[in-house]
Protein backbone atom coordinates (compact mmCIF):
# COMPACT_ATOMS: atom_id res chain seq x y z
CA UNK A 1 0.00 0.00 0.00
CA UNK A 2 1.30 3.78 -0.61
CA UNK A 3 2.42 5.33 2.51
CA UNK A 4 1.64 9.00 2.94
CA UNK A 5 4.07 9.33 5.78
CA UNK A 6 7.34 7.42 6.18
CA UNK A 7 9.40 8.08 9.72
CA UNK A 8 13.21 6.30 9.31
CA UNK A 9 15.25 6.36 12.63
CA UNK A 10 13.86 9.50 13.98
CA UNK A 11 15.93 11.09 17.43
CA UNK A 12 15.25 13.87 18.89
CA UNK A 13 18.04 15.49 21.41
CA UNK A 14 17.25 18.50 24.14
CA UNK A 15 20.98 19.73 24.81
CA UNK A 16 22.32 16.05 23.99
CA UNK A 17 19.73 14.18 26.25
CA UNK A 18 17.44 11.93 24.36
CA UNK A 19 13.90 12.61 24.08
CA UNK A 20 13.23 9.57 22.17
CA UNK A 21 15.47 7.48 19.58
CA UNK A 22 15.39 5.53 16.61
CA UNK A 23 11.94 5.60 15.77
CA UNK A 24 10.08 4.60 12.63
CA UNK A 25 6.82 4.32 11.61
CA UNK A 26 5.22 3.92 8.23
CA UNK A 27 1.79 5.73 7.82
CA UNK A 28 0.08 4.82 5.07
CA UNK A 29 -2.82 5.86 2.39
CA UNK A 30 -5.78 6.80 4.73
CA UNK A 31 -4.62 5.11 7.54
CA UNK A 32 -5.07 6.04 11.06
CA UNK A 33 -2.67 5.79 13.55
CA UNK A 34 -2.74 6.75 17.64
CA UNK A 35 0.38 7.40 19.71
CA UNK A 36 -0.29 7.43 22.98
CA UNK A 37 2.79 8.19 26.33
CA UNK A 38 2.91 9.63 29.21
CA UNK A 39 3.28 13.10 29.49
CA UNK A 40 6.81 14.74 28.61
CA UNK A 41 7.40 11.72 26.46
CA UNK A 42 7.98 13.87 23.30
CA UNK A 43 4.34 13.33 21.85
CA UNK A 44 3.96 16.69 20.58
CA UNK A 45 7.40 17.31 19.56
CA UNK A 46 7.20 14.18 17.09
CA UNK A 47 3.90 15.48 16.07
CA UNK A 48 5.92 19.11 15.13
CA UNK A 49 8.78 17.05 13.83
CA UNK A 50 6.21 15.33 11.22
CA UNK A 51 4.41 18.81 10.55
CA UNK A 52 7.91 20.25 9.36
CA UNK A 53 7.34 22.83 12.50
CA UNK A 54 10.60 21.66 14.30
CA UNK A 55 13.68 20.11 13.01
CA UNK A 56 14.60 16.29 14.46
CA UNK A 57 18.23 15.62 15.52
CA UNK A 58 18.72 12.73 13.42
CA UNK A 59 16.06 10.15 10.84
CA UNK A 60 14.06 10.91 8.21
CA UNK A 61 11.23 12.31 7.12
CA UNK A 62 9.16 10.86 4.17
CA UNK A 63 6.10 12.96 3.05
CA UNK A 64 4.38 10.87 -0.03
CA UNK A 65 7.87 9.21 -0.35
CA UNK A 66 9.50 12.92 -0.48
CA UNK A 67 12.52 12.86 2.02
CA UNK A 68 11.90 16.14 3.97
CA UNK A 69 15.90 17.31 4.22
CA UNK A 70 14.93 20.39 5.52
CA UNK A 71 12.24 22.48 6.76
CA UNK A 72 11.66 24.36 3.76
CA UNK A 73 10.85 21.28 1.71
CA UNK A 74 7.08 20.85 3.66
CA UNK A 75 6.22 24.04 2.32
CA UNK A 76 4.94 22.67 -0.81
CA UNK A 77 2.78 20.26 0.92
CA UNK A 78 1.54 22.99 4.12
CA UNK A 79 -1.92 22.48 1.95
CA UNK A 80 -1.62 18.62 2.61
CA UNK A 81 -1.17 18.63 6.07
CA UNK A 82 -3.46 20.01 8.65
CA UNK A 83 -1.99 20.11 12.09
CA UNK A 84 -4.31 20.62 15.02
CA UNK A 85 -2.39 22.34 17.66
CA UNK A 86 -2.64 21.29 21.71
CA UNK A 87 -3.95 24.23 22.68
CA UNK A 88 -6.66 25.84 20.56
CA UNK A 89 -5.63 29.37 21.48
CA UNK A 90 -2.26 28.75 19.65
CA UNK A 91 -3.74 27.90 16.43
CA UNK A 92 -6.64 30.40 15.90
CA UNK A 93 -4.68 33.52 13.99
CA UNK A 94 -7.92 35.64 12.48
CA UNK A 95 -10.18 37.21 15.10
CA UNK A 96 -13.93 35.52 14.29
CA UNK A 97 -14.68 31.81 13.54
CA UNK A 98 -15.74 32.29 9.63
CA UNK A 99 -12.46 34.27 9.31
CA UNK A 100 -9.91 32.00 10.97
CA UNK A 101 -11.80 28.84 9.65
CA UNK A 102 -11.11 30.47 5.74
CA UNK A 103 -7.57 31.36 6.86
CA UNK A 104 -5.44 28.87 4.99
CA UNK A 105 -7.71 28.81 2.10
CA UNK A 106 -6.88 32.26 1.64
CA UNK A 107 -3.52 32.35 1.85
CA UNK A 108 -3.38 28.54 -0.33
CA UNK A 109 -4.38 31.67 -2.92
CA UNK A 110 -8.68 30.88 -2.91
CA UNK A 111 -10.76 34.16 -3.66
CA UNK A 112 -12.01 35.53 -0.38
CA UNK A 113 -15.72 35.10 -0.93
CA UNK A 114 -15.14 31.38 -2.46
CA UNK A 115 -13.28 30.95 0.82
CA UNK A 116 -15.67 31.73 2.88
CA UNK A 117 -18.39 30.11 1.07
CA UNK A 118 -16.31 27.12 1.86
CA UNK A 119 -15.41 27.71 5.47
CA UNK A 120 -19.49 28.09 5.74
CA UNK A 121 -20.54 24.62 4.53
CA UNK A 122 -17.70 23.52 7.08
CA UNK A 123 -19.19 25.14 9.85
CA UNK A 124 -22.40 23.50 9.21
CA UNK A 125 -21.49 19.72 8.12
CA UNK A 126 -19.43 20.01 12.14
CA UNK A 127 -22.96 22.07 13.23
CA UNK A 128 -21.33 25.04 14.55
CA UNK A 129 -22.86 27.40 11.94
CA UNK A 130 -24.25 29.21 14.61
CA UNK A 131 -21.12 30.39 16.36
CA UNK A 132 -20.08 31.78 12.65
CA UNK A 133 -19.37 36.14 13.80
CA UNK A 134 -18.46 35.15 17.26
CA UNK A 135 -14.57 35.50 18.48
CA UNK A 136 -12.63 32.83 18.19
CA UNK A 137 -10.86 33.51 21.86
CA UNK A 138 -14.24 33.66 23.62
CA UNK A 139 -15.46 30.31 22.84
CA UNK A 140 -15.63 27.45 25.21
CA UNK A 141 -12.90 24.74 25.47
CA UNK A 142 -15.06 22.11 23.33
CA UNK A 143 -16.31 24.91 20.96
CA UNK A 144 -12.61 26.23 20.33
CA UNK A 145 -11.65 22.60 19.74
CA UNK A 146 -14.38 22.29 17.12
CA UNK A 147 -13.55 25.36 15.21
CA UNK A 148 -9.97 24.99 15.58
CA UNK A 149 -10.56 21.38 13.67
CA UNK A 150 -12.90 23.24 11.20
CA UNK A 151 -10.07 25.36 10.45
CA UNK A 152 -7.88 22.20 9.46
CA UNK A 153 -10.88 20.00 7.81
CA UNK A 154 -11.58 23.01 5.54
CA UNK A 155 -8.45 22.33 3.56
CA UNK A 156 -9.58 18.63 2.91
CA UNK A 157 -5.86 17.46 4.03
CA UNK A 158 -4.25 14.33 2.84
CA UNK A 159 -2.45 14.00 6.62
CA UNK A 160 -3.94 15.11 9.66
CA UNK A 161 -2.00 15.85 12.37
CA UNK A 162 -3.73 16.23 15.90
CA UNK A 163 -2.25 16.96 19.41
CA UNK A 164 -4.46 16.06 22.20
CA UNK A 165 -7.79 16.61 20.32
CA UNK A 166 -9.64 15.25 23.27
CA UNK A 167 -7.43 18.21 25.62
CA UNK A 168 -9.74 19.84 28.08
CA UNK A 169 -13.44 18.13 26.44
CA UNK A 170 -16.34 16.92 28.41
CA UNK A 171 -17.56 13.79 27.50
CA UNK A 172 -20.31 15.22 24.72
CA UNK A 173 -17.93 17.15 22.96
CA UNK A 174 -15.34 14.35 22.70
CA UNK A 175 -18.04 11.75 21.53
CA UNK A 176 -18.66 14.60 18.91
CA UNK A 177 -14.95 14.88 17.96
CA UNK A 178 -14.36 11.28 17.90
CA UNK A 179 -17.26 10.87 15.35
CA UNK A 180 -15.78 13.59 13.46
CA UNK A 181 -12.46 11.32 13.57
CA UNK A 182 -13.71 8.10 12.39
CA UNK A 183 -15.28 10.15 9.35
CA UNK A 184 -12.14 11.74 8.02
CA UNK A 185 -10.70 9.80 5.56
CA UNK A 186 -7.30 11.32 5.91
CA UNK A 187 -4.10 9.55 6.99
CA UNK A 188 -4.19 10.76 10.76
CA UNK A 189 -1.91 10.54 13.36
CA UNK A 190 -2.93 11.22 16.64
CA UNK A 191 -1.36 11.84 19.80
CA UNK A 192 -3.09 11.69 22.88
CA UNK A 193 -2.65 10.36 26.51
CA UNK A 194 -5.89 9.51 26.84
CA UNK A 195 -6.40 5.92 25.70
CA UNK A 196 -9.88 5.64 26.65
CA UNK A 197 -10.67 8.39 23.83
CA UNK A 198 -8.45 6.61 21.22
CA UNK A 199 -10.06 3.00 21.59
CA UNK A 200 -13.23 4.62 20.28
CA UNK A 201 -11.35 6.48 17.29
CA UNK A 202 -11.02 3.27 14.90
CA UNK A 203 -7.09 3.67 14.63
CA UNK A 204 -3.93 1.14 15.01
CA UNK A 205 -2.58 2.23 18.43
CA UNK A 206 1.19 2.54 19.26
CA UNK A 207 2.96 3.57 22.64
CA UNK A 208 6.48 6.52 22.84
CA UNK A 209 8.84 5.43 25.11
CA UNK A 210 12.29 6.77 25.13
CA UNK A 211 13.49 3.63 22.93
CA UNK A 212 10.69 3.98 20.40
CA UNK A 213 7.32 3.28 19.28
CA UNK A 214 5.92 0.07 20.59
CA UNK A 215 2.89 -1.48 19.02
CA UNK A 216 -0.61 -1.81 21.52
CA UNK A 217 -2.78 -3.31 19.44
CA UNK B 1 -22.30 52.69 16.99
CA UNK B 2 -19.96 54.07 13.95
CA UNK B 3 -17.93 51.71 12.12
CA UNK B 4 -14.61 50.83 12.57
CA UNK B 5 -12.66 52.84 9.27
CA UNK B 6 -14.28 56.08 10.23
CA UNK B 7 -14.36 55.54 13.80
CA UNK B 8 -10.75 55.23 13.31
CA UNK B 9 -10.27 58.05 10.79
CA UNK B 10 -11.92 60.34 12.85
CA UNK B 11 -10.27 59.94 16.21
CA UNK B 12 -7.08 60.57 15.11
CA UNK B 13 -8.10 63.80 12.85
CA UNK B 14 -10.25 65.21 15.73
CA UNK B 15 -7.13 64.36 18.08
CA UNK B 16 -4.88 66.11 16.07
CA UNK B 17 -7.49 69.36 15.37
CA UNK B 18 -7.71 69.73 19.11
CA UNK B 19 -3.92 69.13 20.06
CA UNK B 20 -2.36 71.28 17.74
CA UNK B 21 -4.41 74.64 18.17
CA UNK B 22 -4.20 77.50 20.98
CA UNK B 23 -7.86 78.19 21.27
CA UNK B 24 -10.81 75.95 21.67
CA UNK B 25 -14.06 76.92 20.80
CA UNK B 26 -17.90 75.36 22.74
CA UNK B 27 -18.24 73.77 18.58
CA UNK B 28 -15.35 71.59 19.17
CA UNK B 29 -17.51 70.11 21.95
CA UNK B 30 -20.61 69.26 19.76
CA UNK B 31 -18.47 65.97 18.59
CA UNK B 32 -18.18 64.30 22.26
CA UNK B 33 -21.54 65.23 23.32
CA UNK B 34 -23.26 63.74 20.20
CA UNK B 35 -21.02 60.42 20.87
CA UNK B 36 -22.32 60.85 24.90
CA UNK B 37 -25.92 60.90 23.61
CA UNK B 38 -25.60 57.65 20.97
CA UNK B 39 -24.38 55.79 24.30
CA UNK B 40 -26.70 57.51 26.73
CA UNK B 41 -27.67 54.23 27.86
CA UNK B 42 -24.42 53.47 29.30
CA UNK B 43 -23.87 56.88 30.42
CA UNK B 44 -23.32 55.64 34.02
CA UNK B 45 -20.88 53.24 33.46
CA UNK B 46 -19.02 55.58 30.81
CA UNK B 47 -19.09 58.40 33.33
CA UNK B 48 -17.34 56.68 35.90
CA UNK B 49 -14.73 55.30 33.57
CA UNK B 50 -14.26 59.02 32.40
CA UNK B 51 -13.49 60.25 35.97
CA UNK B 52 -11.03 57.83 36.40
CA UNK B 53 -9.24 58.38 33.45
CA UNK B 54 -9.39 62.37 33.68
CA UNK B 55 -9.01 62.09 37.64
CA UNK B 56 -4.91 61.88 36.21
CA UNK B 57 -5.30 64.96 33.79
CA UNK B 58 -6.43 67.14 36.33
CA UNK B 59 -4.19 66.14 38.89
CA UNK B 60 -1.51 67.16 36.32
CA UNK B 61 -2.87 70.18 35.05
CA UNK B 62 -3.14 71.22 38.75
CA UNK B 63 0.51 70.51 39.19
CA UNK B 64 1.62 72.59 35.72
CA UNK B 65 -0.49 75.06 37.83
CA UNK B 66 1.20 74.94 40.82
CA UNK B 67 4.79 75.00 39.33
CA UNK B 68 4.40 77.44 36.36
CA UNK B 69 1.58 79.34 38.17
CA UNK B 70 0.11 79.64 34.28
CA UNK B 71 -3.80 79.07 34.68
CA UNK B 72 -4.16 79.61 31.07
CA UNK B 73 -1.90 76.94 30.11
CA UNK B 74 -2.44 74.23 32.34
CA UNK B 75 -6.43 75.29 31.69
CA UNK B 76 -6.39 74.41 27.97
CA UNK B 77 -3.72 71.41 28.71
CA UNK B 78 -6.99 70.62 30.97
CA UNK B 79 -9.71 71.23 28.22
CA UNK B 80 -7.88 69.89 25.13
CA UNK B 81 -7.06 66.50 26.86
CA UNK B 82 -10.69 65.88 28.14
CA UNK B 83 -11.79 66.67 24.81
CA UNK B 84 -9.65 64.38 23.26
CA UNK B 85 -9.60 61.01 25.42
CA UNK B 86 -13.55 61.61 25.61
CA UNK B 87 -13.80 61.21 22.10
CA UNK B 88 -11.61 58.25 22.13
CA UNK B 89 -13.20 56.94 24.56
CA UNK B 90 -16.21 57.15 23.33
CA UNK B 91 -15.69 56.30 19.44
CA UNK B 92 -14.13 52.70 21.07
CA UNK B 93 -16.26 52.79 23.95
CA UNK B 94 -17.94 48.95 23.94
CA UNK B 95 -16.30 47.96 20.70
CA UNK B 96 -14.06 43.95 20.79
CA UNK B 97 -10.28 44.52 20.89
CA UNK B 98 -10.18 43.79 16.83
CA UNK B 99 -12.11 47.05 16.15
CA UNK B 100 -8.42 48.03 15.19
CA UNK B 101 -7.38 45.67 12.92
CA UNK B 102 -11.01 45.81 11.19
CA UNK B 103 -10.65 49.74 10.69
CA UNK B 104 -7.45 49.60 9.26
CA UNK B 105 -8.11 46.93 7.55
CA UNK B 106 -11.44 47.98 5.98
CA UNK B 107 -9.21 51.56 5.42
CA UNK B 108 -6.72 50.07 2.70
CA UNK B 109 -3.54 49.60 5.08
CA UNK B 110 -1.15 47.52 3.61
CA UNK B 111 -1.03 43.44 4.59
CA UNK B 112 1.87 43.40 7.08
CA UNK B 113 0.41 46.55 8.91
CA UNK B 114 -2.88 45.04 9.40
CA UNK B 115 -1.18 41.99 10.11
CA UNK B 116 0.73 43.36 12.67
CA UNK B 117 -2.10 45.20 14.92
CA UNK B 118 -3.94 41.77 14.58
CA UNK B 119 -1.04 39.89 16.17
CA UNK B 120 -0.66 42.61 18.57
CA UNK B 121 -4.41 42.44 19.61
CA UNK B 122 -4.08 38.70 19.81
CA UNK B 123 -1.22 38.39 21.98
CA UNK B 124 -2.89 41.47 24.03
CA UNK B 125 -6.04 38.99 24.43
CA UNK B 126 -4.40 36.16 25.36
CA UNK B 127 -1.93 38.23 28.03
CA UNK B 128 -5.03 39.83 29.82
CA UNK B 129 -6.28 36.01 29.79
CA UNK B 130 -3.06 34.76 31.35
CA UNK B 131 -2.98 37.83 33.98
CA UNK B 132 -6.55 37.22 34.87
CA UNK B 133 -5.81 33.73 35.15
CA UNK B 134 -2.24 34.29 37.66
CA UNK B 135 -4.52 36.50 39.54
CA UNK B 136 -7.10 33.83 40.09
CA UNK B 137 -4.47 31.52 41.24
CA UNK B 138 -2.71 33.80 43.51
CA UNK B 139 -6.03 34.42 45.15
CA UNK B 140 -6.23 30.32 45.29
CA UNK B 141 -3.33 30.26 46.75
CA UNK B 142 -4.00 32.25 49.85
CA UNK B 143 -1.90 35.29 48.55
CA UNK B 144 -2.81 38.43 50.40
CA UNK B 145 -1.54 41.73 48.81
CA UNK B 146 0.25 44.05 51.19
CA UNK B 147 2.46 46.64 50.56
CA UNK B 148 5.72 44.49 52.12
CA UNK B 149 8.84 43.12 49.68
CA UNK B 150 7.26 39.67 49.77
CA UNK B 151 4.62 41.35 47.96
CA UNK B 152 6.71 42.79 45.81
CA UNK B 153 8.35 39.92 44.99
CA UNK B 154 5.64 37.63 43.89
CA UNK B 155 4.47 40.67 41.90
CA UNK B 156 8.02 40.33 39.91
CA UNK B 157 7.49 36.22 40.05
CA UNK B 158 4.48 37.16 38.29
CA UNK B 159 5.29 39.86 35.73
CA UNK B 160 8.14 37.17 34.68
CA UNK B 161 5.97 34.32 34.48
CA UNK B 162 3.31 36.60 32.08
CA UNK B 163 6.77 38.02 29.90
CA UNK B 164 7.58 34.28 29.46
CA UNK B 165 4.22 32.75 28.60
CA UNK B 166 4.12 35.53 25.81
CA UNK B 167 7.46 35.21 24.75
CA UNK B 168 6.02 31.23 24.53
CA UNK B 169 2.86 32.56 22.57
CA UNK B 170 4.76 34.37 20.24
CA UNK B 171 7.01 31.49 19.37
CA UNK B 172 4.02 29.37 19.00
CA UNK B 173 2.17 32.12 16.78
CA UNK B 174 5.20 31.73 14.35
CA UNK B 175 4.84 27.63 14.14
CA UNK B 176 1.09 28.19 13.60
CA UNK B 177 1.31 30.57 10.95
CA UNK B 178 4.01 28.29 9.36
CA UNK B 179 1.30 25.14 9.85
CA UNK B 180 -1.61 26.77 8.59
CA UNK B 181 0.66 28.00 5.53
CA UNK B 182 0.46 32.10 5.74
CA UNK B 183 1.57 33.94 3.05
CA UNK B 184 0.34 37.33 4.27
CA UNK B 185 -2.74 36.90 3.35
CA UNK B 186 -5.69 37.77 5.89
CA UNK B 187 -9.21 38.03 5.04
CA UNK B 188 -11.66 39.78 7.04
CA UNK B 189 -15.70 39.69 6.55
CA UNK B 190 -16.43 43.37 7.49
CA UNK B 191 -18.86 44.80 5.77
CA UNK B 192 -18.39 48.53 6.37
CA UNK B 193 -22.13 50.10 6.97
CA UNK B 194 -22.60 53.74 6.49
CA UNK B 195 -25.77 54.92 8.78
CA UNK B 196 -27.30 58.44 10.33
CA UNK B 197 -24.71 58.16 12.92
CA UNK B 198 -21.80 58.02 10.95
CA UNK B 199 -23.03 60.94 8.82
CA UNK B 200 -23.86 62.75 11.91
CA UNK B 201 -20.06 62.16 13.12
CA UNK B 202 -18.74 63.35 9.81
CA UNK B 203 -20.69 66.65 9.36
CA UNK B 204 -19.99 67.54 13.22
CA UNK B 205 -16.62 66.96 12.45
CA UNK B 206 -16.52 68.88 9.13
CA UNK B 207 -18.73 71.81 10.35
CA UNK B 208 -16.26 72.07 13.02
CA UNK B 209 -13.27 72.22 10.98
CA UNK B 210 -14.95 74.76 8.45
CA UNK B 211 -15.75 76.69 11.41
CA UNK B 212 -11.92 76.81 12.45
CA UNK B 213 -10.67 77.79 9.13
CA UNK B 214 -13.71 80.67 8.99
CA UNK B 215 -11.92 81.99 12.39
CA UNK B 216 -8.78 81.49 11.49
CA UNK B 217 -8.76 83.23 7.97
CA UNK B 218 -11.06 86.51 9.63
Amino acid sequence: MSCSVNIIDLSYKIEDIALFENISLDVSHKEKVAIVGANGSGKTTLLKIIAGLIKQSSGEIKIFHESMKNLNDFDKHRGDIGYLFQDSDDQFIAPTVLEDVAFSLVNMGLDKEEAFQKARAQLVKLEIENLEDKIVYRLSGGEKRIVALAGILVLEPKILLLDEPSNALDDGCKKRVQNILNSIDSSTIIVSHELDFIKKVECKEYELTQKGLLLIS
Amino acid sequence: MINPPLSISISIFYSFFIALRSELYIIDAILPLTLLYIHRRELKKIALHLLKVELFLFILALLVYLFENDLDTSLLILQRSILIVTTTVLIFWGRDSFFIYKGLSSLGFPTKICSMSLFATKMIELSLKELERSKETLRARCFKPKTDIKSYKVYGWLFGVVTFKILQRSNVLAQSLKARGFRGEIASKLEVGFGYKEYVVLSIVLLDFIFFLWVYSR
